[in-house]
């Protein structure tokens, strides 16, 4: 038996030699082969590990628990409908921590909420008019100065930007008319009227030249209301990275870092970060690709207003700075200076960007359009379809270790429960007797819709807006973000509060850590066995399918790879056949001979079976030693995300994936099951080689 | 010849007929041939070309059944054999020596040789290498055992045909033209080898050829015109 084994091994080796075309063809499809499964599967892993520790990590959890009735599935990383998913609502969270808490395998459970809210940023001009209406309200003549001379910056590139326009030959009429508008805004004599009669100017500056200004921008928020303390403990990656946390107790917010960067940044700033990004990091051409080539040029579009954004204070002092730098002439202002500091290749790239960051950045007015310590009034639907506003200050920025470059971890901002129940619009009763102690103690007051306008222009952020039909986003367009009027009461006014009311509220969502990753389906089964038990109607989800789009993607991922390596190896699988039977005819006279001789057909069909094995494992040795190799050299260097949709999937700029033995195992099990499958045909016909054909003559 | 009294019949066909499909119509190879062979006979197989040698060596062999009649070998009739029966009673009863020497390739002398033993099984390595190395022994290729079959001569590869052939100590021997591709002296020396070998076991030999002087070393010539025993 051994020896027939020995021979038969032999004999497939000195043939696996001999027929050097077919095990040239045969081997190399099944290298690349292995090559390819071990490749795919390992970077599909990879990625998959990175998005799971992105995921569960920052957010999610393992699991996440919701209210049985909900309409739309859960999706915390954004649905389909962005923000407007109905995803029910669980109104008492401690009642369902407790089962929770008695399950195995439950290490802890996070209450949550999700929203999506608009911050208004507010335009320069805006920003300007407001701040000289709050100093002219205190009679402030230091801070009046101060404004005028910053609003008379304005208008004066404002007038630039017309005259420039003028020239390239616009609607002429339209611009004469602006024209004069800006130049009275631009005479001492219009200013010394405003001090002598402020309320009748300042509404002529609102009404005529703030319309002329760029408008302010909105930002979409995404919000996460959760009990901060406990969040920051359970999700152990959690750091502030500026400020400080938000104290027990207190209301607060907390920005993630990539909204920061990327939402509240000034947008030129922003674009060119990109840009920069691009080619320093994902490795891509300005001067090849197209479509950098367009950032660039809409980057240059912004030029004129960036300038504008530039500290009047500083503004020679940039001015002057740039054009050494830049090598301008005298003649060339701001706005012509920051355009050829825009105008961006791949060589100058670099020392631009730094240029920015060194000269103009530090003297902008709003680098970012949020700072630590403002406060902010975010504006949501609630769940009655009224339009709430609440007021909420900026504690700090905060990031999660390690997946800074994620845009997943850290893509919501997190505020506390409280807070986030009030713009909801959920009050327990507790929390309507202490809403009316607070309105009570600070005058506020429920306003009608009619009245917003002027609550807000009275300076007053803290007030519980109740719309009377469908609020929409424009009717607060222009209102004001942060800390211009200095109106530090609406943190005063609110108490701390317990942690039973955090905890003995609504939540909408519950994540849920387990001590054992591993067990997710269990956990996930008992889960779902206990809401039925305790009649809590729980939807139970594990992080993929929470994650919504994201995890989906990652599912249908992995389902176009192995849709991929099936229709590679059905090819790898009909070519192997083929050449193969080939080979089986030329080799019907040995067959016959070993028929003759007295071979048993079974001992025809393991000898082409061990004959495939055999180079199936060699080859499949090769191709998976190389693929291991690509991966370990990918690892090191990284892949560059390219795209932007590869930004996600690989949780940052560079996927550095790995390989392990189960890559390798998995592999060679399917080049093993491709092996034998494309040799049962023709060892099939081996099989049915009659003994006579030894007999036949052949020379 | 001192050809030795048959002792018993070792083959035995009567009444054989073969046809084989040629297009829409058949040829009958043999058209009714009644024969008996006895042990240790040294039998060949005469006749012109076309006159149905292979097609009786193949039956003979089992490599092959008839369309008519019944054909006994060792015993056992082949045409109730199944497939496997019958590659038993080839790999246990008898012995092939071809034409074209039909050597497998990619095995040396020495594998080709032991290659049907492996195929029996049921031997310990050191009595199947003790048998190889005495059929080669006896086969005067000692010298050659690790030589591959396109490293050797037509008369060396043949001989390692025989030492194959006769390795399992087979009852029966077939050999269909085993000189047609050698020339006489080689060819001749064969013959003595197989002669040999027939004389000192009791190996029953079955041999065709075209060749007189071949016929002439025969202790029985066989006949065969048109498919039909003409003598013998
Ligand atoms: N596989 C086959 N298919 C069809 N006809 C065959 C086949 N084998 C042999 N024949 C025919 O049967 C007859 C006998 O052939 P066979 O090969 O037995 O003759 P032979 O005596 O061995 O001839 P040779 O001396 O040329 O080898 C011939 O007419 C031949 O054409
Ligand atoms: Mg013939």
């Amino acid at each position: 038996m051994i020896g027939t084994f020995r021979v038969l091994v032999l004999m497939s080796l000195r043939n696996i030699f001999s027929h050097k075309v077919k095990t040239l063809i045969v081997g190399a499809i099944m290298a690349f082969g292995t090559f390819l499964l071990v490749l795919g599967t390992s970077i599909l892993d990879s990625i998959e590990a990175s998005m799971a520790q992105s995921i569960v990590s920052s957010l999610a959890g393992h699991l996440q628990v919701y209210d049985g009735r909900a309409k739309d599935p859960l999706a915390l990383f954004g649905g389909l409908s962005f923000g407007s998913e109905d995803i029910g609502e669980i109104p008492d969270y401690s009642k369902v921590r407790a089962e929770l808490a008695a399950i195995p395998n439950v290490r802890a459970t996070v209450p949550m909420g999700l929203n999506v809210s608009v911050v208004n940023a507010t335009g320069d001009m805006d920003r300007e008019l407001e701040l000289l209406r709050a100093a002219v309200g205190r009679g402030d003549k230091v801070a009046m100065a101060q404004s005028e001379l910053r609003i008379r910056h304005i208008v004066g590139l404002l007038k630039a930007e017309t005259e420039r326009n003028a020239v390239i030959g616009r609607d002429k009429a339209d611009l004469d008319e602006k024209s004069a508008l800006l130049d009275r805004a631009l005479t001492d004599a219009f200013w010394a009227q405003l001090r002598a009669e402020p309320t009748l100017n300042l509404q002529w500056l609102d009404t005529k030249i703030a319309p002329l200004a760029p408008e302010g921008r909105i930002l979409y928020m995404r919000l996460l209301g959760t009990d901060l303390p406990l969040f920051a403990r359970t999700f152990d990656r959690f750091e502030i990275s500026e400020g400080t946390m938000v104290p027990e107790g207190e209301r607060g917010i907390l920005l993630s870092r990539s909204f920061f960067e990327k939402q509240a940044k000034d947008k030129a700033a922003r674009d060119l970060d990109k840009i920069h990004e691009s080619v320093v990091v994902k490795g891509r051409s300005i001067d090849k690709e197209k479509a950098l080539q367009d950032e660039v040029a809409r980057l240059k579009r912004q030029a004129t207003s960036l300038a504008g954004r530039v500290r009047p204070e500083s503004y020679a002092e940039v001015e002057s700075a740039l054009r050494t730098r830049l090598g301008a002439e005298d003649s060339v202002q701001l706005p012509a200076l920051v355009e050829q500091l825009f105008t961006l290749n791949d060589a100058n790239l670099r020392a631009q960007h730094d240029l920015f960051y060194e000269v103009v950045a530090p003297q902008m007015e709003q680098l970012y359009a949020v700072a630590i310590g403002d406060v902010l009034t975010l504006r949501a639907v609630s769940k009655t379809g009224y339009f709430n506003a609440v007021n909420v200050k900026i504690h700090g920025i905060y990031s999660f270790k390690g997946l800074e470059k994620s845009d997943l971890a850290g893509a919501v901002n997190v505020l506390d429960l409280i807070t986030f129940r009030e713009l909801y619009g959920q009050f327990t009763e507790a929390q309507q007797k202490e809403m009316a102690a607070i309105r009570e103690d600070v005058g506020l007051e429920v306003v009608k819709k009619e009245n917003v306008e002027d609550a807000l222009f009275g300076g007053d952020d803290s007030l519980i807006v109740a719309d009377t039909d469908e609020g929409g986003f424009d009717e607060f367009e222009g209102n004001t973000l942060g800390d211009t009027g200095g109106d530090k009461k609406a943190q005063v006014a609110f108490p701390p509060f317990t942690q039973a009311q955090v905890d003995e509220g609504l939540v909408l969502n519950i994540a849920v850590l387990l001590d054992d990753d591993t067990k997710i389906g269990e956990t996930q089964a008992a889960i779902a066995a206990m809401s039925e038990d305790k009649g809590l109607n729980l939807n139970v989800v594990d992080w993929r399918t929470a994650a919504g789009i994201v995890g989906q993607f990652m599912i249908v991922t992995r389902a176009v790879l192995w849709i991929a390596i099936f229709i590679i190896f059905l090819v790898a699988l009909v070519i192997i056949n083929n050449s193969m039977v080939m080979a089986t005819m030329e080799r019907t006279g040995e067959v016959g001979t070993m028929r003759a001789i007295g071979a048993q057909r079974r001992f025809v069909l393991t000898m082409f079976l061990v004959e495939t094995l055999v180079l199936g494992a060699v080859a499949g040795t090769l191709g998976a030693l190389a693929g291991v190799g690509l991966v370990t050299f990918l690892g090191s260097v990284g892949i560059p995300a390219v795209e932007d949709v590869l930004v996600l999937l690989f949780a940052g700029p560079r996927l550095y994936p790995t390989v392990g033995p189960s890559h390798v195992l998995l592999a060679l099990v399917v080049i093993f099951f491709v092996s034998v499958v494309s040799t049962l045909y023709p060892a099939w016909i081996a099989t049915r080689i009659q003994p006579v054909v030894a007999m036949q003559r052949r020379d | 010849m001192e050809d030795s009294v048959p002792m018993s019949a070792i083959v035995t066909l009567s009444d054989v007929k073969k046809d084989y499909p040629l297009g829409k119509l058949t040829v009958r190879a043999l058209k009714g041939i009644d024969l008996t062979i006895s042990t240790g006979e040294f039998t060949t197989i005469a006749g012109p070309s076309g006159s149905g040698k292979t097609t009786l060596l193949n039956l003979v062999g089992c490599v092959d059944v008839a369309t008519e009649g019944v054909v006994t070998v060792a015993g056992q009739e082949t045409g109730k054999l199944s497939d496997r029966e019958l590659t038993k009673l080839r790999l246990h009863k008898l012995g092939f020596i071809f034409q074209s020497f039909n050597l497998i390739p990619v095995l040396d002398m020495f594998q080709n040789v032991e290659f049907p033993l492996l195929l029996q099984g049921g031997m310990t390595k050191a009595e199947r290498h003790k048998r190889v190395r005495d059929i080669v022994d006896r086969v005067g290729l000692t010298d050659q055992l690790r030589q591959r079959p396109n490293e050797l001569s037509g008369g060396q590869r043949q001989r390692v045909a025989i030492a194959r052939a006769l390795v399992t100590k087979p009852q029966i021997v077939l050999a269909d033209e085993p000189t047609a591709n050698l020339d006489s002296a080689t060819g001749s020396s064969i013959i003595d080898l197989m002669k040999e070998m027939n004389e000192q076991d009791q190996t029953t030999f079955i041999f065709s050829t075209h060749d007189p002087h071949v016929m002439e070393r025969a202790g029985r010539i066989v006949k065969l015109v048109d498919g039909l025993v003409v003598a013998g």
